[in-house]
């Protein structure tokens, strides 16, 4: 790969952050056959691709179409953070807090922050935990699903419980305890649905495919009846960096039990 | 087995009449795995002693004598009444499939014994179908003989079987994929770990197997080539003129064939990279439940948590530059002229001198930075009026460091410094070289502590 096409390739790559030599359930991205074949003619090139990401804190994942269940042919590759990498400085989360931050815009951020939490824990419980899949199963993405009724029943289940549970905690949980219960029903429902739209365009959840039609700009209803599903990108930043982080999170310390509650 | 037992159970459940959709499955009694355990070894023996060229009736006595060495307490008695059992005609129905549209039932009996049982010699007999049911379950995937199916390819077009060409590709690429999708079941699988040795002393004959599948592959669509394959295949046209088959179809399917055996082996030198590499504990089945109510009881700082959820993939590529940053007045903006440069593609001598040019200069530069952000033009520019603003190896002209690299470590690590487009191009002249392209903006940003 010259440096001119690495260019190329980065310049796609860090813009769609996947590029498939046979995009499967979905229209090919212009200039995506020609960047995929970039990737896929030259393993040597590949590799120096991937060290010229090192620095930046990405790698390049490879994926066998087939060895993912996803078709009888072609190959996805998937530009992904690496987990023992720092950040590049173009990696930017900071548009992901805006667009999630309450309609009226006067929360502080540590409510956002509070919430969003609550529910990507929920929405991986749906993706995960409920199927009994473990985080290093990737090709799971493509059978996951998560139904936005689904998920805001089980939202309010949860912050009804919370409210049960009775005294409120002191200190830190106490404060985090009450930026949730103070929610309503239709609060909740609100602020599912700018995650769920959020968690779209960040590219980590995709309306589901299941027959094989496009879907590309359907409306919120049809969304509401199909579903979501996880994003291959998403899948597989899951499995390499919920280790990282795993240190500092209650629970994840190792292998535990599949089930939990429903 | 285990897979066919649900065929049976539903040819065999009743469905409640009345529509409610209450299905009742026949009841497993006791004993049901023992029974059927008996009644597989008993036609792995004479499958066995088929196979070495004896069809002949076996005594129960002499199998008997077989099965008691590996398991306590089968008595003569329990392999007799398998053997009858196994013996005895049953009632299958089916659907006629000359009668569809229509779903018009026959019933048989004739092929359901799987032996034949003597009863006064104590004796049995394989039969065809009992040949046949163990030969299926023999079928197992089996890997290392994956280079035989696609050789089934190369024997079709050999033997001018054009018509069976696309079935057994279609059937051998079906396999590849299933294999490629197992191996990704493996990689995934949370007793991955454990299944290391047995991949790993089994490597050479799996490397085999997939090189043998490759050439076998590539021998198919090299037959395609022949002027004796051109032949037999008109030959066949002539034979069978209601097929609208073409030799460029037939070579695609191979091709086909070729494309997956090599996903295949893509993927499996993958997995053995992963197999070698140090590998983590894996994370197996989270509870998320658990974890959303532990992140209200025990929950983290916010900053943590912002970290979190941001590292879990919802980042964007930020805007880096914005052109309102600089003075645009004095960049070039005229059309890319034709030109031709030749990088070292290599890149390691150009690396090389670029660390020292960094090594040398990298201080002038951030210096330089610190009085705004400049394009690459300009910095080139200033740096060709004055002679000692730079310090250049000898030899090596501003031109020779043009290329990519990353050696972030050279700038020291109290300093980030950000490059993105300003929209311009450039033009730059060096000797007899002229450079062209897009001009790229150069930025000091906050100087950082470590972390940067």
């Amino acid at each position: 790969m010259t440096p001119e096409e690495m260019g190329r390739v980065f310049a796609f790559l860090s813009k769609h952050k996947l590029a498939s030599t046979d995009p499967v359930d979905r229209p090919r991205q212009p200039r995506e056959r020609e960047i995929a074949d970039l990737l896929a003619r030259d393993p040597v090139g590949l590799k120096e691709f991937d060290e010229f990401l090192a620095p930046q804190g990405m790698a390049i994942h490879e994926f066998e179409q087939a060895g993912l269940g996803l078709g009888p042919r072609g190959r996805v590759f998937v530009l992904a953070r690496a987990a023992d990498r720092e950040d590049a400085h173009w990696v930017d989360d900071g548009w992901l807090w805006d667009g999630l931050v309450d309609g009226r815009r006067r929360e502080p951020l540590t409510h956002t922050i509070v919430w969003t939490a609550q529910l990507w824990a929920i929405m991986n419980w749906f993706f995960y935990t409920r199927e009994g899949r473990t985080v290093e199963a990737v090709s799971g993405f493509k059978d996951s699903r998560l139904s936005p009724t689904e998920f805001i029943g089980e939202t309010k289940r949860r912050i009804e419980a919370l409210r049960a549970r009775g005294a409120p905690a002191d200190g830190w949980a106490g404060k985090v305890r009450a930026i949730l219960v103070v929610a309503d029903a239709t609060a909740i429902e609100t602020r599912i649905r700018r995650f769920l739209m959020v968690m779209e365009q960040a590219g980590m959840i995709e309306p589901r495919r299941g027959t094989g039609e496009h879907i590309e700009k359907s409306s919120q209803g049809i969304r509401e009846a199909i579903g979501y599903r996880q994003t291959l990108n998403a899948a597989v930043e899951m499995k390499l960096n919920l280790h990282r982080q795993a240190v500092g999170l209650p629970l994840i310390d190792g292998p535990a039990e599949a089930g939990g509650e429903g | 087995m285990a897979a066919f037992t649900r065929l049976f159970d539903l040819h065999g459940t009743r469905r409640d009449a009345d529509g409610d959709g209450v299905i009742k499955p026949p009841a497993v009694p006791e004993g049901a795995g023992t029974r059927l355990w008996t009644a597989l070894q008993l036609l792995a023996q004479l499958y066995g002693r088929a196979l070495e060229g004896s069809t002949g009736r076996v005594p129960l006595e002499a199998l008997l004598a077989d099965l008691q060495a590996s398991a306590q307490g089968m008595t003569q008695a329990d392999l007799e009444f398998c053997a009858a059992f196994l013996a005895a005609e049953r009632e299958v129905r089916y659907v006629d499939p000359s009668s569809l549209p229509a779903l018009e039932e026959r019933e048989t009996r004739a092929p359901t014994p799987l032996v034949r049982f003597y009863k006064r010699e104590q004796e049995v007999k394989l039969t065809e179908n009992g040949r046949l049911v163990m030969r299926v379950l023999s079928l197992q995937r089996d890997w290392l003989l994956g280079d035989k199916d696609v050789e089934r390819v190369v024997a079709a077009i050999d033997r001018g079987l054009f018509e069976e060409v696309p079935r057994i590709c279609a059937e051998v690429i079906g396999e590849l994929r299933a294999l490629n999708e197992h191996l990704t079941e493996i990689e995934e699988s949370p007793t991955f770990e454990a299944q290391r040795a047995a991949f790993e002393r089994r490597e050479p004959q799996y490397r085999e197997m997939l090189r043998r599948s490759e050439e076998a592959a590539r021998q198919a669509i090299g037959r395609f080539g022949d002027a004796s394959t051109a032949e037999r295949f008109a030959a066949w046209q002539a034979e069978n003129p209601d097929h609208d088959l073409t030799l460029s179809d037939l070579l695609s399917h191979a091709e086909n064939v070729l494309r997956a055996v090599e996903s295949l082996s893509r993927h499996w030198l993958r997995f053995l990279r992963e197999l070698q590499s140090r590998r983590r504990r894996p994370l197996g089945v989270v509870d998320f439940g658990a974890l959303a109510d532990a992140l209200v009881d025990d929950a983290p700082e916010t900053d943590f948590l912002r970290n979190l959820i941001a590292s879990m993939g919802p980042w964007r590529r930020t805007h880096l530059f914005s052109p309102a940053l600089l003075d645009t007045a004095d960049l070039d903006e005229r059309a890319p002229e034709q030109g031709a440069v030749e990088f070292d593609q290599t890149g390691t001598v150009a690396a090389e001198e670029f660390r020292t040019f960094l090594g040398r200069n990298g201080a002038r530069i951030v210096e330089r930075l610190r009085r705004g952000p400049l394009t690459l033009s300009v910095l080139l520019a200033e740096a060709q009026a004055d002679e000692d603003a730079f310090e250049l190896a000898d030899g090596v002209g501003l031109a020779d460091l043009f290329g990519v690299f990353t050696i972030p470590d050279e700038m020291g690590e109290d300093v980030a410094v950000r490059v993105g487009l300003s929209g311009a191009r450039f033009r730059f002249l060096d000797g007899d070289r002229l450079l062209h392209g897009d001009d790229p903006v150069i930025q000091l940003c906050e100087e950082v502590s470590g972390d940067a």
